[in-house]
């Protein structure tokens, strides 16, 4: 990478590394603030030993609450691809089309090793 | 960041995710890394530490994937801080000069065990029409 953007890149978590057992635990992460990042988002979904498949999305909101969410749908148009495990792979995303605040969805078939980060470039305060 | 920068960059594995009880299995094996450019960044996760336990993680290079002419790596903002408590995040930044071609983490955990560990790379690959030398 450039140095400056490898330098200045925020890593935050989206979903902090977690053997779930299902959908609902792999969707339990909290809601993210990304009022504070200019640009592009780039989000990496890393899952680890899978007995199933999984897929991963992204929801937005208003709210820290998450009400009124709605999907955020990456710049390729898609979500992350559905992988058996040991895979990771990185989707990018303009930071102005989240409302505020952004979720982490799993959809597990089976148990599987999850996490997975948000990375983005602070604004400069001046 | 920069969307031509957030587009370009690939993630590397270099070390899945994982569960460890002592330093051997939070050591990965040698990942051939060519063809980038510029820096590395390298990003842990750390999901559960135990009572009393850290981890310390550390980047090595090699020429060859059997690990000969190991160095280790310096990042470019300080020594990896030491993983204590359950949820640890952190990054650093490496000059991909020192890379040799053959990158691998060694985590080194003093008690144990840990739980859902990883360690993710980005990189930006070298465009053959375009060589830019960051």
């Amino acid at each position: 990478m450039i140095p400056s953007e490898a330098k200045a890149a925020n890593v935050q978590s989206l979903f902090l590394a977690k053997n779930c057992a299902n959908t609902a635990e792999a969707s339990a992460g909290g809601w993210l603030d990304t009022r504070g990042f200019v640009g592009t988002l780039l989000v990496i979904q890393s899952i680890g030993v899978a007995a199933g498949n999984m897929t991963g999305s992204l929801l937005t909101s208003a709210n820290s609450n998450g009400a009124g969410n709605a999907a955020l749908t990456f710049d390729d148009g898609n979500n992350f691809a559905a992988t058996a495990g040991n895979a990771v792979e990185a989707k990018t995303v303009d930071v102005n089309k989240s409302k505020g605040y952004v979720h982490y969805v799993g959809t597990l078939s089976a148990a599987a090793a999850v996490a997975a980060v948000l990375i983005g470039r602070p604004k400069e305060s001046a | 960041m920069f969307p031509s920068e957030a587009m370009a960059v690939q993630p590397i594995k270099i070390l899945g995710p994982r569960s460890a009880d002592n330093t051997e299995q939070a050591t990965g094996n040698y990942v051939e890394v060519k063809g980038y450019i510029g820096v590395l960044v390298a990003i842990q996760f750390v999901g559960g530490v135990a009572d009393n336990t850290s981890l310390v993680g550390a980047l090595y290079t090699a020429n060859a994937s059997n690990g000969l002419g190991e160095t280790l790596m310096t990042p470019m903002d300080g020594n990896w801080g030491a993983a204590t408590s359950n949820q640890n995040l952190q990054k650093r930044t490496y000059d991909l000069k020192q890379n040799k071609g053959w990158i691998k983490y060694v985590g080194t955990i003093t008690g144990g065990p840990v739980s859902a560990m990883t360690l993710l790379g980005l990189a930006r690959p070298q465009v053959s029409s375009n060589n830019v030398d960051f």
